[in-house]
């Protein structure tokens, strides 16, 4: 098969062949994410969540469980109580509000009654779930059973650089 | 595969990583689909039954030109003749080549043969014909060097948010510690894709860690 040879513009960015061509891309910075929420699952979590949150970042919010969910039942969510980690008192239902990625961070005991209220509100709303379990592999399978079927994408025996350079790439 | 949403889970890897892409089965159960990435540049698909094992590596020729090297294999057995030529005719993770030379018959300069009537048939989404030509488009489509500072990914690209930092923390440990990096020692390549069914409560890496492996004289796990 002879293949149709075209002359390749430089101005042309789909056909770009080399990095002077590469010049013509549009040169703006993107607009960072506006709606990323990220919620420790248990005591471990909550430090971890509570010492990235202090590094310079977009639009994300910071969260830990205000107090055990415990049992799922038939508890919506406005049933989860946040607490930012500046303090403030906030609940699920709020923060999804304008909400477009949820990040769940757990180590181990992490409360999996809350990653599965968060996981069904995020699916009802479309919005985008991420799980790290941070720690030994030994000690977290049931943390990972347990945010399975609740994460999108689960990070599974990292550690906390994880979690910020997940929300770097994510433009938090 | 009638689940067309799949789950993804990350893990590390002595050389790199796996990332399993689970779907429900049955009742109780997930259907994994496990991708072993070898560091720097090392990937093997998933099988499907009895089918070939497939796979690809990427190797620079320069600092914007790179060889693409996709091979086939079974563990057990030779490849049938059959099995040779639809690696030749482009099916699979294949690419029809230009007779005479590596290049793809669809390439950047005829803007891989894209079928827009195709498209409007609802035949393929991207119009452009079969799994190699259609990820080839999209990573030579980005030009040669992409400005990362002008992406946003998703939470889906975990798996790339992780490959990239293991590869960015090799750099700097060779670089300062003089550690050798990942995929250097050939035990590290020494994996397997896998695709398996598994209870809904099993981590994959604990319950593949056989399959995940080579074993002299044994056929991948796959259904």
């Amino acid at each position: 098969m002879t293949a149709d040879i075209r002359p390749i513009l430089g101005n042309s960015c789909a056909r770009a062949t080399s990095a002077a061509e590469m010049r013509y891309r549009i040169d703006r910075p993107i607009r960072g994410r506006r709606g990323a929420r990220i919620i420790g699952l248990d005591a471990g979590a909550e430090a971890i969540v509570e010492r990235i949150s202090r590094q310079p970042w977009g639009h994300a919010r910071f969260f830990s469980l205000a107090e055990p969910v415990g049992d799922v039942g038939d508890r919506g969510s406005d049933s989860v109580a946040l607490r930012g980690t500046d303090g403030a008192p906030s609940n699920l239902l709020a923060e999804l509000e304008d909400a477009d990625v949820v990040i769940m961070v757990a180590t181990t005991e992490a409360d999996a009654a809350a990653a599965t209220i968060i996981g069904a509100a995020c699916t009802v709303r479309a919005i985008m779930t991420a799980g790290l379990v941070i720690g030994e592999g030994t000690l977290i399978g049931e943390t990972v059973a347990g945010l399975r079927p609740h994460a999108r994408v689960l990070m599974v025996g990292g550690d906390e650089r994880d979690v910020v350079d997940l929300l770097t790439a994510l433009r938090a | 595969m009638g689940d067309l949403k799949p789950f993804f889970e990350v893990f590390d890897s002595d050389g790199g990583l796996f990332v399993g892409a689970r779907r429900n089965a049955e009742e109780d159960t997930y259907y994994w689909r496990i991708t072993p990435w070898v560091m720097p540049c090392f990937t093997m698909v998933p099988p499907r039954g009895d089918h070939p094992v497939h796979g690809h590596f990427w190797i620079p020729i320069d600092d914007e030109n790179c060889w693409t090297y996709s091979f086939d294999y079974h563990p057990v057995r030779p490849l049938t003749a059959a099995e040779v030529q639809a690696m030749k005719d482009g099916h699979g993770v294949h690419s029809e080549n230009i007779p005479g030379t590596f290049r793809p018959a669809a390439n950047k300069d005829n803007d891989y043969l894209i079928d827009r009537e195709a498209q409007k048939r609802g035949e393929t989404y991207s119009g452009v014909k079969g799994i190699a030509m259609q990820d080839a488009s999209l990573q030579e489509s980005m030009g040669p060097i992409a400005d990362r500072t002008k992406e946003m990914l998703v939470s889906a690209d975990s798996g790339i948010i992780k490959a990239r930092q293991k590869l960015k923390r090799a750099v700097e440990a060779l670089r300062d510690k003089g550690i050798t990096p990942p995929g250097v020692d050939p035990a590290h390549h020494r994996v397997r894709s896998a695709a398996v069914v598994l209870p809904r409560d099993a981590s994959f890496v604990e319950a593949c860690r056989e399959d995940l492996a080579v074993r002299e004289g044994v056929r991948q796990s796959s259904v």
